[in-house]
């Protein structure tokens, strides 16, 4: 087996690291916002003063 | 080049061209050199080493960032304090009123965790009998519309709804100082409560009138009414006790008058299970209708020509002594012959048939025919007994619609600027009214336009003021269509958005100032005044309010005065003017109404009940007729009338007349929203100001071009010898005659091989779950097809996916035609998973994600399943249905894939994505509810108890569901009849569907 560059080895290190910081800060709340799936939240509350029926 | 090419050889490289050495040693070795040499790690180079390490790396990073979705679903939180009337799990029903059309059909609301997710009839009501219509089954997706308006808006800007009151009731208040006119514009008004609120709004601002407008309406009938018995109420039809039904385009049991009581009553002598009861039905129309397929015979006679119809009838019959006339009308038709009208056989049929039936039989004709045919067909009716079948304690009461003439005036009064404030009062009169009335352009005469609607449409962008209106299911409020009921309406859910009930919002006009309960006390007021005070109930007034705000329905004592016919009347007949030319006759659509549901996509995508056609409206003419033309299916005609003209695809059509061409209504739109907008084709502008929908003397031509209408059927082909009835020769459809069954019951059941299975049976012990559909009862009105897509969270996909055939529905009708394609006869068949006992689809899925229960049901396991669609390839029924994409996201740009729309779903049911195949489950969700519920009460299981949803939609109870093992149970019964049968049965594959099969009621043994 070939013997560890030890700069080469660092080098990658960094690189991955880097590449990792880069892709896990994308702006995902800008992507998310110009895509069709909105975020809105829903206000779904029911008539208290509907009365219900116990059975069909 | 080699010279030894041959003539059409195929090569895949120049080395096979060329005939190499090693490429013929390849063609000789089955495996490449080096597949099968052992792997040697000391071979791998360096190179590739450190690169595996990289690649690994950089991909472990990404996919420790790609395992987060992105798409955030939020937090689930239980309740802090939860709300009285919510239990976790478990579904709480409301009864309330549809009042998404003028029937004001009592509804049932089913909500799970404080959402509405389900509308089904309420059982109560003594109209609708806990069965409602397709719209009104798919009208909760407009709850959840993302579309729908979420604020007041002047112009395209977004106003406070303080800012709005205020400035309207300025201008309401200098309308009224300035003389000027208030337009108050709205659709045909069914509530007492808010009549009472527009009376009070009149009251206030004196310069207001009111004007009632509806493109589709029952106008003609009334004024016929009116002329011959007085009153332009109208007594329901007893359809149950009618022997002979004659209808003169009249699609009774489609979309017009009550037709879900219609189907019901109908049905209820259409029996053949219970008892052998049937009546016999002649339908006389020039475009073929959902009434039509269920015809006994059908006549083809062009709207143009009923008059001449009628008048010849009531001459055969004069000239026979079945009845007697008077010498106005003797003189009037003494001139006309019936024979012109269709083969003469059928045509003695009928006149022996209304001869021998008087007091039983009842001619019923159209709401789009003129008001003479009404007349005409009123005064035979009197002298052929039909009086009989007028239910007069059932009066359907008449809420007038304006004249032609009175919108004029009101057009003439905005281009004059006489009217300084129009408020359209949830309508939509820019769409609606024909363009020939000018409306869109005199708006802009008028200062202050208001609109009041749900989502935006053609009125509210032709206007300044758009104020967003609860949607029904968030709305307060009441109905009376017949003199004897009186249904309430009750929100079941605050509203999603600032919007407010349309009614409060005049109400803020009058009193100057809002308050959220000023309509509520109004309506709780009003009760008080028409209903309690009325009835004197023992009870107090609260306690009766609660009593009927849950039971959706209160009956009052009705009049049962039958009124005598007013003979004068008959002197409104004419000659009617003889026309061989092409008339257009403008229906409703079936599915979308007057357009109103044109954002609906679930409405859009169920197909046409005739044409099985989706997303489009299209020009129906006869095959006759299209030859003439030299048309085909899906290429462009142009109708014009009145310097007017439309260009519209064609569908040819069995069974049209050949003078006749048909198009839907309510297409076409430009404000419907992402779904609706530029769906079909407009033919509103074709429309004069008499408003009538059939227009004479069209011009029709071909024009270059073709459009592809989706169809989810294809017509097959009546002449080719081919397939030719293919369904009755394959015994997919089963039908006889009433006469055949009475001489033999056991007509088609004589010859049947006996079938050989390389499987060995499988006793079911328990439950064994299975369904019948009563083919005598099914009308096609596709509200099975839409309960199903509601209950099962069916996605929309889209006219591009239909025509690919990716529709998903798990239920469909299928239409076949026999016979000739000039007089076809029409059999539906809904179809949907067999759960059959012998599943071909079992056997072949290579993961097993579909597999048999011990209670009989053929079993669908999502995540298992990879998507091979073997199981689909080896369906025999093609029931199976396979989701390409996630249409959720597919769909218009993910249009139905937010928060909002997500509301909608129903908890029970898995929401599936892409790759899973699915199918009808038998609504397993609510089988283990009743099995759970009969768990905790530690009662066996009974299988009535269990009703899927397309069973509970059904208006005329075609389908029956329970357990087969239970030999007092109907389903057992039905399984047993001698007019059972199942589609293709020789392929021994045990469906547990079992259909009866159609008796027709004809004169002979034969069906034609």
């Amino acid at each position: 087996m070939e013997k560890l560059n030890r700069k080469k080895f660092f080098s990658f290190i960094t690189k991955t690291v880097f590449f990792t910081a880069v892709v896990s800060f994308l702006p995902t709340k800008f992507l998310n916002s110009v895509s069709k799936a909105s975020e809105e939240k829903v206000n779904i509350k029911i008539n208290p003063e509907a009365i219900k029926r116990n059975k069909v | 080049m080699s010279s030894s090419l041959e003539k059409n050889k195929y090569w895949k490289s120049l080395e096979e061209l060329n005939n190499s050495p090693e490429s013929i040693k390849a063609k000789h070795d089955e495996f490449l050199e080096g597949v099968v040499d052992k792997f040697d790690s000391s071979k791998l180079s360096g190179m590739s080493r450190r690169k595996f390490l990289a690649v690994l790396s950089a991909s472990a990073a990404i996919a420790t960032t790609a395992c987060t979705d992105y798409r955030d679903k939020g937090e689930i939180i239980p309740y802090n304090k939860r709300p009285e009337e919510i239990l976790p799990g478990e579904t709480n029903y409301y009864a309330s009123t549809c009042t998404d059309c003028s029937l004001a059909c009592g509804i049932l609301i089913k909500t799970r965790e404080g959402r509405p997710i389900k509308i089904d009839g309420n059982p109560d009501h003594p109209i609708n009998k806990g069965k409602i219509c397709a719209k009104g089954q798919a009208s909760i997706l407009s709850l959840y519309d993302p579309e729908r308006l979420k604020e007041p808006k002047f112009g395209n800007q977004n106003i406070t709804w303080e800012e709005a009151d205020s400035k309207i009731i300025t201008a309401l208040n200098n309308a009224v100082q300035n003389g000027k006119q208030i337009a108050f514009f709205t659709e045909k008004l069914f509530s007492p409560t808010t009549k009472k609120v527009i009376d009070e709004f009149v009251k206030k601002y004196p310069t207001a009138k009111v004007y009632s407008y509806s493109l589709i309406s029952d106008k003609n009938r009334r004024d016929a009414w009116f002329e011959t018995y007085g009153s332009s109420d109208l007594p329901s039809i007893k359809w149950n006790e009618a022997e002979i039904i004659l209808s003169l385009d009249s699609d009774f049991l489609g979309v017009e008058g009550n037709f879900i009581e219609n189907m019901r009553l109908f049905s209820e002598k259409r029996e053949v299970v219970k008892k052998l009861d049937l009546n016999r039905l002649y339908v006389a129309e020039g475009r073929l209708s959902a009434t039509g397929m269920m015809a006994d015979y059908r006549i083809r006679v062009a709207p143009n020509q009923q008059l001449e119809f009628i008048y010849s009838i009531i001459n055969e019959l004069s000239n026979a002594n079945v009845i007697t006339v008077n010498s106005i009308i003797k003189s009037l038709v003494s001139n006309y012959s019936i024979e012109k009208f269709g083969s003469k056989e059928k045509i003695n049929n009928l006149l022996k048939d209304l001869s021998s039936n008087k007091g039983k039989s009842i001619i019923y004709a159209g709401d789009t025919l003129s008001k003479e045919v009404h007349i005409a067909v009123n005064y035979l009716n009197e002298l052929l007994g039909a009086s009989n079948l007028y239910d007069w304690k059932n009066i359907n009461t008449n809420s007038q619609l304006s004249s032609s003439k009175e919108i004029e005036e009101l057009i003439s009064n905005i281009n004059s600027k006489n009217v300084e404030v129009v408020i359209h009062f949830d309508s939509n009169p820019v769409y609606t009214l024909p363009s020939s009335f000018g409306y869109k352009e005199a708006l802009k005469n008028v200062s202050t336009v208001i609109t009041l609607t749900e989502s935006e449409n053609e009125t509210s962008v032709a206007g300044n003021f758009t104020l967003p209106i609860n949607h029904m299911l968030e709305s307060w409020g009441d109905a009376s269509t017949r003199n004897n009921i009186y249904s309430t309406q009750q929100p079941v859910i605050n509203p999603i958005f600032n919007s407010r009930q349309k009614e409060s919002i005049i109400l803020t006009w009058i009193n100057q100032k809002y308050d959220v309960n000023n309509f509520k006390d109004f309506l709780y007021n009003n009760f008080n005044e028409i209903i309690y005070k009325r009835l004197k109930p023992l009870v107090d007034l609260k306690l009766f309010w609660q009593t009927t705000l849950h039971d959706g329905v209160v009956k009052l004592e009705g009049s049962s005065t039958p009124k005598v016919f007013n003979v004068s009347s008959l002197t409104k007949l004419r000659m009617p003017a003889s026309s061989n030319k092409f008339t257009l006759h403008l229906t409703e659509s079936f599915l979308i109404g007057d357009g109103r549901f044109a954002n609906n996509g679930w409405l859009q995508e169920t197909p046409h009940p005739v044409t099985k056609v989706t997303w489009d409206n299209y020009a129906a003419i006869s095959p006759k007729f299209a030859k003439e033309l030299n048309v085909e299916m899906n290429d462009l005609i142009e109708i014009s009338h009145n310097d007017k003209s439309v260009s519209l695809p064609v569908l040819v059509q069995p069974g049209m007349s050949d003078t006749t061409i048909n198009v839907e209504l309510g297409y076409g739109r430009t404000n419907a929203g992402d779904v609706g907008n530029e769906v079909g084709f407009n033919l509103i502008p074709l429309i004069g100001k008499d408003l009538s929908l059939i227009i004479e003397n069209v011009s029709v031509k071909k024009v270059e071009g073709k459009y592809k209408l989706a169809s989810t059927q294809e017509h097959h082909s009546l002449d080719d010898t081919f397939v030719k009835d293919l369904h009755r020769v394959r015994k997919i459809i089963q039908e006889g005659t009433l006469k055949e069954y009475r001489k033999n019951p056991k007509f088609f059941h004589e010859q049947e091989d006996e079938l050989v299975s390389i499987t060995r049976e499988h006793e079911y012990k328990g439950v064994k779950w299975a369904m019948a559909i009563d083919l005598n009862k099914c009308t096609s009105c596709s509200a099975c097809i839409t309960s199903c897509n509601v209950e099962n969270n069916i996605p929309v996909v889209g006219k591009d996916q239909v025509l690919v055939g990716r529709e998903m529905q798990w239920m469909r009708i299928d239409r076949y035609y026999s016979g000739t394609s000039e007089d076809p006869i029409v059999s539906n068949q809904p179809m949907l998973c067999q759960h059959c006992d012998n599943a071909p689809c079992e056997n072949v899925c290579p993961v097993n994600a579909t597999n048999h229960s011990e209670d009989g049901l053929n079993q669908m396991v999502y995540n298992r399943c990879v998507g091979t669609r073997y199981c689909s390839n080896n369906c025999p029924y093609k029931v199976r249905r396979y989701n390409f994409f996630n249409f959720r996201d597919h769909f218009e740009d993910a249009y139905y894939e937010n928060n909002l729309t997500s509301m909608l779903n129903n908890p029970e049911v898995t929401v599936r994505s892409r790759g899973v195949m699915e199918k009808c489950t038998f609504c397993i969700q609510r089988i283990m509810e009743v099995r759970s519920n009969a768990i905790r009460d530690g009662k066996p299981l009974n299988g009535n108890d269990v009703k899927t949803a397309c069973q509970v939609a059904c208006p005329t109870n075609a389908i029956s569901f329970g357990d087969a093992n239970d030999i007092n149970s109907e389903i057992a019964k039905l399984r047993k009849h001698e007019l059972s049968y199942h589609v293709l049965e020789e392929l021994n594959v045990k469906p547990n569907v079992t259909y009866i099969a159609k008796l027709r009621n004809t004169h002979s043994e034969d069906l034609i």
